[in-house]
């Protein structure tokens, strides 16, 4: 029971971090006042990069797993960048509409990846899949590990990625909210014609959030295929679109972005990790006699539900998705 | 009107269609889409030839004989109206990112009837579309419900109603009722439900083709008509434009709103049916997975940029240049390389209209330029 426990809460962490780096990063560009669908494509890529460069690598070579997966974690976080600078290029400069830009984007990741790795053979021949590098998890840290149940949870057969979601978190509710840079972006998404004659550069300020939103998901890409398969088929299995749908839920709130990403994958645990806990498994098919389609529809119901028991409270950046134009007013 | 005023008029408006910067932005986008993909395919193939025969088959394969011509045409209906469904949406402000699900549920609909229903040919074909349209229209109700009622972005409940879609046709499809265990997938016997071919496979021999192309243009100039010509295309544009104007001006909001969702989804349902219903279909198989052509339809829509009409022709360009894929894949290319063409032909038309506004103001500044030298020149005289 102890170790299930364990597992399954695990299991709710690591599935919690893409998700909060991510919607991390669409905070950053929603509050700028740019939106940035494209999350979903910039995922798909970071971590095709990354995982060029780490499946090339050895890690004795560099020192261990876990200096190949900083330098993992340095592509995908580059990656993100230069491919949302196609998007805020688009969208900031050129005014495009913000949708069809990041649309773009989602459109040609997935086929850039496919087509590169079967055309060049980055994996297998006449294979459009890559492996994954599975020595990444850590086993333990000493001394600390033995602490009972949260040594088990989190020093223990852990992923990296756990602590550093945890710092993606607590930067970004400091720089939002404790610095000049954090109140002039959320202004820029607020009323960008007031920031402007504050002296505000608006478009610098949406190009660095746009920025930011794109290494993280770069980032957030890595994460999830390293934490959760073990081969790579330019596909996060739409983790990019729930990550705004948790940042919409979130409110655009750091901390409120964290607990409902956990709120989110515990439900998605829930639903699809049941297999782990034939006890549980067994008491809902057999005893309640419920069709396991219906729990794995669990966590998307459950959002639209609690969404609308909360929306009155719910207060999107009032310039979003709006081109801004200095000659406008 | 006689019939040559009618030819007329009509040779009239596509030469003023052909002439618009609309037109010229999204040949120029689909002109840039192929280079770059030609580019990319030079850099990745092993030869040159190679690179200009995959190319070629990419581009003349749709072409290269009249079954593939047919069948080019027959995968294309599904795509317009699905991107009818979300330029429809897009119309009126909203974003269907949920055509998908409306897709799937449309489906199970439309095979439901066609399965367990028995009614006489034609008929049964149409009340299976029709509630292939109504399953899609359920679909679309929801968002367009709550964004009015709750206040909740309809981007999310569309995001989470197509995961709870794939899941419903996971157990739709397993209904023993249905459910074909020699395919794997809803059973495809159903003969009086059939998309009628109106003899179209005789025009082009060896295809799959059937009245379903004609009934997606159909539908196309349907939705241009009531855009264009009716009241309620006009408030639903209205609305898409400014919702408190449309408020203060009486057209009711909320009813447009949900009603376009609806229309959209309808939309949606209904290229399910065309998907599933004709006499070699889709198989409809129980994957836990969102069918990818909702998000196609985006791109579809973008690429006409929303205008019903043109999205006949987009549809029937991506099909196109879906099938030159699949043959170009003898030539060692991934048939990816469609995506990665529609990805820049949809990035070119987003920024087309900052690039032809700057071509115009450098034209200008040059006609200006040449003035003042004429000028001058005159004053020499």
């Amino acid at each position: 029971m102890y170790s299930n426990l364990i597992t399954f809460l695990s299991l709710v962490l690591i599935l919690a971090i893409p998700l909060i780096i991510t919607a991390t990063g669409g905070l950053f560009t929603e509050r700028s006042g740019v939106t940035n669908i494209a999350l979903e494509g910039i995922m798909i890529l970071g971590a095709f990069t990354a995982l060029i460069v780490t499946n090339r690598i050895t890690p004795e070579s560099v020192g261990g797993p876990f200096v190949l997966y900083l330098i993992g974690m340095f592509v995908a976080i580059v990656t993100g960048i230069l491919v949302s600078i196609l998007h805020s290029v688009a969208s900031i400069k050129m005014k495009a509409d913000q949708i069809i830009s990041a649309t773009a984007i989602n459109t040609l990741a997935p086929a850039l990846a496919l087509f590169l790795t079967y055309t060049l053979t980055l994996g297998a021949p006449n294979d459009d899949k890559l492996p994954i590098f599975s020595g990444f998890k850590i086993a333990q840290i000493p001394i600390l590990s033995d602490i009972p149940f949260i040594g088990d949870l989190f020093f223990r057969n852990f992923y990296p990625a756990l602590y550093f979601g945890i710092i993606v978190i607590i930067a970004a509710y400091i720089i939002l909210y404790k610095t000049k840079f954090g109140l002039r972006l959320r202004s820029c998404g607020e009323n960008p014609h007031a920031a402007d004659s504050a002296g505000i550069n608006i478009y610098k300020m949406r190009y660095i959030g746009v920025s930011i939103s794109g290494g993280l998901a770069g980032l957030g890409g890595f994460f999830y295929i390293t934490s959760f398969t073990t081969s790579y088929h330019a596909n996060v299995a739409g983790y990019g679109f729930l990550a705004i749908a948790v940042l919409i839920f979130g409110n655009w709130k750091p901390l409120n972005i964290a607990l409902t990403a956990l709120l989110f994958s515990t439900l998605l645990t829930f639903a699809q990790g049941i297999a782990f806990f034939p006890e549980l498994e067994r008491l809902v098919t057999q005893t309640l006699n419920i069709n396991l389609n219906l729990i794995s529809m669990l966590p998307y119901l459950v959002t639209i539900i609690v969404l609308v028991l909360t929306s009155k409270n719910s207060r999107s950046p009032k310039a979003l998705g709006q081109t801004y134009d200095k000659g406008q007013r | 009107m006689t019939f040559q005023a009618f030819i007329k008029k009509l040779v009239a408006s596509l030469k003023k269609a052909v002439s618009s910067s609309a037109f010229t932005n999204t040949f120029f986008a689909i002109s840039s889409g192929v280079l770059v993909g030609f580019v990319i395919m030079l850099l990745t193939a092993s030869s040159l030839s190679n690179a200009v025969n995959g190319l070629f088959r990419l581009l003349t394969g749709g072409f290269q004989s009249p079954s593939m011509l047919g069948n080019v045409l027959f995968s294309a209906a599904p795509l317009i109206l699905v991107g009818l469904s979300v330029a429809f949406a897009f119309k009126t402000g909203l974003f269907n990112i949920g055509a998908s699900g409306q897709f799937m549920i449309g489906g199970i609909f439309a095979l439901y009837v066609a399965n367990l229903v028995s009614l006489p040919p034609v008929i049964h074909f149409i009340v299976a579309a029709l509630a292939a349209i109504v399953g899609g229209a359920i679909w679309g109700f929801i968002p367009g419900l709550l964004k009015v009622r709750y206040n909740v972005n309809e981007v999310i409940t569309c995001i989470m109603l197509n995961y709870v879609a794939a899941y419903t046709s996971v157990m739709a499809v397993e209904n023993p009722a249905v459910y074909d265990r020699g395919i794997t997938a809803i059973s495809i016997d159903y003969p009086t439900a059939e998309i009628p071919r109106l003899g179209l496979n005789q025009l082009f021999p060896g295809s799959y083709i059937d009245m379903s192309i004609l009934i997606a243009i159909a539908v196309a100039i349907l939705i241009w008509f009531i855009l264009k010509k009716t009241t309620l295309g006009y408030q639903l544009k209205a609305v898409g434009f400014s919702k408190d104007a449309s408020k203060y001006a009486g057209i009711p909001v909320s009813r447009n709103m949900i009603l376009s969702m609806m229309i959209a989804g309808g939309l949606a349902g209904l290229a399910a049916a065309m998907n599933y219903l004709p006499a070699n279909p889709d198989y409809f198989r129980s994957f836990s997975q969102i069918n990818p052509i909702g998000f196609e339809g985006i791109s579809i829509a973008l690429i006409a940029q929303s205008h019903p009409i043109g999205i006949i022709f987009s549809g029937i360009f991506i099909s196109f240049i879906k099938k030159g894929a699949l043959l170009m894949q003898f030539f060692g290319f991934n048939k990816e390389i469609t995506s990665i063409i529609m990805s820049v032909i949809i990035y070119m038309i987003s920024i087309s209209a900052f690039v032809g506004q700057f071509i115009k103001k450098r034209k200008l500044m040059k006609k200006q330029k040449s003035k003042l030298i004429d000028q001058r020149g005159d004053a020499n005289v």
